[in-house]
């Protein structure tokens, strides 16, 4: 029943995306406003395929359905409510069906927001390509990431439930669909220009339409990183929120390439120029996402994320190459027409920064592909298998990002075309001094090392920065100075500081040690102490917990422990952290006591600052919602100098495109081919 | 704002305008992806995953355990016969396939004289389950139960299936990351047996 109901969604969606991707090819191609709109009329149907298929696997899961394989795989009925929704994507098929859905939503948003453009061949386009992602997702469901396939053989009465990893934290219920939104996200971007290359109007319009989805995705894609590592902090107990796993670079890699994009595009917007470059940056976030997915799904890499192999690599991988190709090919085709009329005048100017920030941004997206993929290449030429591990990439990042750091603090306070070093001076001042603080001060504390002694400068700097276009801002606008995209920037800028200074020392200042104490017994550490007070088995009828009782400076008792997930019989273990404002205390056990050896060992690790990438991550969050809201009350940022005007007299200022993209409508009928170049 | 204020520079007219540089970028960005899509399309065909372990060449960790039906074994005792431990448990699906080519290489092994020995070391699994999977899918070798993941922890696996070679002197020689079929492994083994180093 419910596999049946799954499998007629799948159908649906996958009929529904090809028939209107070909619907909507005919009319873009024939001109047809009136197939235009009944092609849109397939996107219903692709949502409800999508919505079909989610609800008969949660229903699946929540019946415990044991007929079909997926839930036979990561269900159980000792598994908690909560857990057991979030099962859906806990392994590769259903995180491929969270995908789809995810999606669809972004399918039926777009064709939402651009209900009054429907007959508009850049929306026409930017729907098909988004239907022909929506018909390959549907494809790999109803193929070789089926997940209503049934069991072989008789039907279990139970289920091992999910990796144990994954139900062992709330986070995980909220760290995929978030990272999903993001991922999934730039393909509406993706797809509008892919539609502005097809269509020819490769002008600013594109950019405008879609600047609010890109910052959407890019958003998510943030929060879900920064989640993905809290719960890496929180559940896997190496002490560590980042180890260069490729599952973990695989997520990097678009927003790396998805911030550069999001810099680089002020540059078109008010110069209109980096045109081949920003297509570029946004082809290839979208490809990453599927690269990513390919080098993480299909086994060829070796990841702790460990999904099952299976056929699916093949499919992703050709999507890829389609991807790739279709972009490559449409860009170079494009490209000479994409020429920008302007040059940079002077390498002291906010453009110069912003290409110079994106190049970074691009190397540095490089530097973690190359560390991801050598492997690969090493044994496509010497048959071996070898793992790039972190000194490779902590020495290649490392660098790249003080030199971010550094371009974040210079950047803000250039003025576009052209500086003097004389207003640099004025305005570098007290962000430069704030950062000579930040070097000072820790040296003073005793602080050692090269590398994270500039970060807290350079971090010191760039802060000084952000904080004074804020504070500008503000005085000039009062509470609006905060919102629009500059300052919202300035807010995520600040963010990114406060997670980079905490990295940093993270990376350098961490202490740790390991004791082996009878009950009663006390060990001292970096100035705290630790008393063991008992060790306490715990026993439900899912998981059986060995915990230690350790209390900290005669304070409160904390409990590291080891849980195994009877089900499965997987040991894992279950760190236990005292956060604090600037340090936290994070107790691992690491064995526990037994009948003959009533020592038990547990590990301890001091770990600076790591409330601060929390901080930081939440500061990025609101920085975008803010970046999000028009900034209003002066002229528009984001009129691009060299935009095309038709007729300036026809077109006064203010009547330029509104903020608000559905509002666009009037740049509809402008001919933008090929620009302003032309 | 007086950088609003100025207009981008006309293009000029005269300029010879197309100088068709961006197909020829394409084209060399089209090889670059191109070459790249061939190498992980490779890849993906290969199942000789030997992956490199700072154990290699070494002696092998302590292995001191007891198989399923609790008798004692020790690692060390199986000097002078090759030994093979394969890294298993029943919820992973590329060990539950990878299993009917371990029945068939235990089975090459045994019809030959100094075959290797094969265990499987149970990897986070119940030792019931993994029972109950042997007496329906074959395999008569034994399981060496590992409750507190010692062994796992010693020979530095992170995921199951993983298969390790060691040589009669009690010498790690290989480790084979990720399903493996007999063929391969026999391969594999025989070169070893015969002195020829693995790969290049």
């Amino acid at each position: 029943m419910n596999g049946a109901l799954g499998m007629a969604g799948i159908a649906l969606g996958l009929a529904a995306s090809l028939l209107g991707a070909f619907t909507l090819v005919l009319a873009a191609v024939q001109r047809r406003p009136r197939l235009m709109r009944s092609g849109v009329l397939y996107v219903w149907l692709v949502l409800g395929g999508a919505v079909l298929a989610v609800v008969a696997m949660e229903r699946a899961l929540i019946t415990r359905d044991f007929s079909l394989a997926y839930v036979a795989e990561v269900g159980s009925t000792r598994t908690p409510a909560l857990y057991n929704v979030a099962s859906l994507w806990s392994s590769l098929d259903g995180s491929i069906l969270l995908w789809t859905f995810i999606l669809a939503l972004y399918v039926v948003a777009t064709r939402l927001w651009f209900r009054a453009r429907l007959t508009d061949p850049l929306v026409t386009w930017a729907l098909v390509v988004l239907l022909v992602i929506a018909a390959f997702f549907f494809l790999l469901l109803a193929g070789p990431a089926n997940p209503f396939s049934r069991v072989s053989g008789a039907v279990p009465t139970d289920g091992p439930g999910p990796n144990p990893l994954l139900q062992n934290h709330p986070l995980m219920v909220v760290h995929p669909p978030m990272l999903y939104l993001g991922y999934v996200g730039f393909s509406v971007p993706f797809a509008f220009a892919i539609g502005g290359l097809i269509t020819g109007r490769v002008g600013e319009g594109w950019l405008l339409d879609t600047r609010r989805w890109t910052l959407f995705a890019w958003g998510f894609l943030s929060v879900g990183i920064v989640l993905g590592a809290w719960w890496s902090y929180e559940v896997l107990g190496w002490g560590g929120v980042w180890g260069w796993d490729p599952v973990e670079n695989a997520s990097l890699l678009p927003w790396l390439t998805g911030t550069a994009f999001i810099h680089s595009v002020l540059v078109q917007e008010r110069r209109g120029m980096l045109r081949v470059w920003n297509l570029s940056l946004l082809a290839a976030t979208f490809c990453l996402t599927i690269l990513g997915t390919f080098l993480t799904r299909s086994g060829v890499l070796e990841s702790v994320h460990a999904f099952s192999d299976g056929p699916i690599g093949v499919y992703l991988l050709t999507f890829f190459a389609l991807a790739a190709g279709t972009s490559i090919a449409l860009i170079g085709w494009r490209g000479d027409r994409l020429r920008s009329p302007g040059t940079i005048d002077s390498p002291l100017s906010r453009e110069a920064a912003f290409l110079a920030n994106s190049a970074l941004l691009a190397l540095f997206a490089f530097v973690v592909l190359l560390g991801t993929v050598f492997p690969l290449v090493v044994e496509a030429l010497q048959d071996r298998r070898l793992s790039v591990g972190r000194p490779f990439f902590d020495r290649m990042t490392t660098p790249l990002g003080l030199a971010l750091l550094t371009l974040m603090a210079i950047a803000p306070v250039l003025p576009w075309r052209k500086a003097s070093t004389e207003l640099l001076r004025t305005r570098l001042f007290w962000p430069a001094c704030f950062g000579v603080a930040c070097l000072v001060i820790p040296v003073l504390m005793g602080a050692e090392g090269v590398a994270p002694l500039l970060a807290f400068g350079l971090g010191g700097f760039a802060a000084g920065s952000a904080v004074r276009q804020l504070v500008l801002a503000t005085r000039r606008q009062g509470v609006r100075g905060l919102l629009g995209r500059a300052n919202g920037g300035m807010i995520v800028h600040l963010g990114i500081i406060v997670i980079a200074v905490a990295l940093a020392a993270q990376s350098s200042y961490q202490r740790a040690g390991e004791f082996r104490l009878s009950p009663g017994e006390t060990a001292t550490f970096g100035g705290h102490r630790f008393t063991l007070v008992e060790q306490v088995t715990e026993e439900t009828d899912a998981v059986r917990a060995i915990k230690a009782r350790i209390r900290i400076d005669d304070g409160v008792v904390h409990a590291p422990a080891r849980q195994q997930f009877l089900a499965r019989g997987d040991i894992i273990p279950t760190p236990s952290v005292r956060t604090g404002l600037t340090e936290d205390i994070y107790l691992t056990l690491v064995k526990p006591a037994t009948a003959d050896d009533p020592t038990v060992t547990f590990g301890v690790r001091l770990m600076p600052l790591s409330l601060w990438l929390w901080i930081g991550g939440s500061l990025v969050a609101a920085g975008t919602v803010l970046a999000a809201f028009p900034g209003r009350g002066r002229r528009r940022p984001t009129d691009p100098v060299s935009a095309p005007v038709p007729s300036a007299a026809a077109t006064p200022p203010s009547d330029r495109p509104s903020d608000d993209p559905a509002d666009d409508s009037d740049l509809v009928g402008v001919p933008r081919l090929g620009s302003a170049d032309v | 704002m007086s950088e609003v204020l100025e207009q981008a520079d006309p293009p000029a007219a005269d300029e010879p305008r197309p100088r068709r540089v961006a197909p020829i970028v394409a084209i060399a960005v089209a090889i670059v992806v191109g070459l790249f899509v061939a190498v992980a399309a490779v890849v993906k065909g290969g199942d000789k995953d030997t992956a490199e372990t700072p154990l290699l060449g070494q002696p092998a960790p302590v292995v001191e355990t007891t198989t399923i039906d609790g008798s004692p074994f020790d690692l060390a005792s199986r000097r002078g016969s090759w030994v093979v431990l394969n890294f298993f448990s029943t919820w992973c699906r590329p060990c539950v396939e990878e299993h009917p080519e371990l029945v068939r290489f235990a089975n090459g092994q045994a019809s030959q004289l100094g075959g290797a020995e094969l265990y499987s070391v149970i990897f986070n699994d119940d030792p019931g389950e993994v029972e109950r999977f042997f007496a329906e899918q074959g395999g008569d070798w034994p399981k060496l139960v590992d409750p507190d993941g010692r062994v796992q922890v010693a020979f530095g696996v992170a995921k199951s299936p993983e298969t390790w070679i060691i040589d009669p002197d009690g010498v790690v020689r290989a480790r084979v990351i990720s399903a493996v079929s007999a063929d391969t492994l026999g391969g594999l083994l025989a070169e070893l047996q015969a002195g020829v180093p693995p790969g290049p």
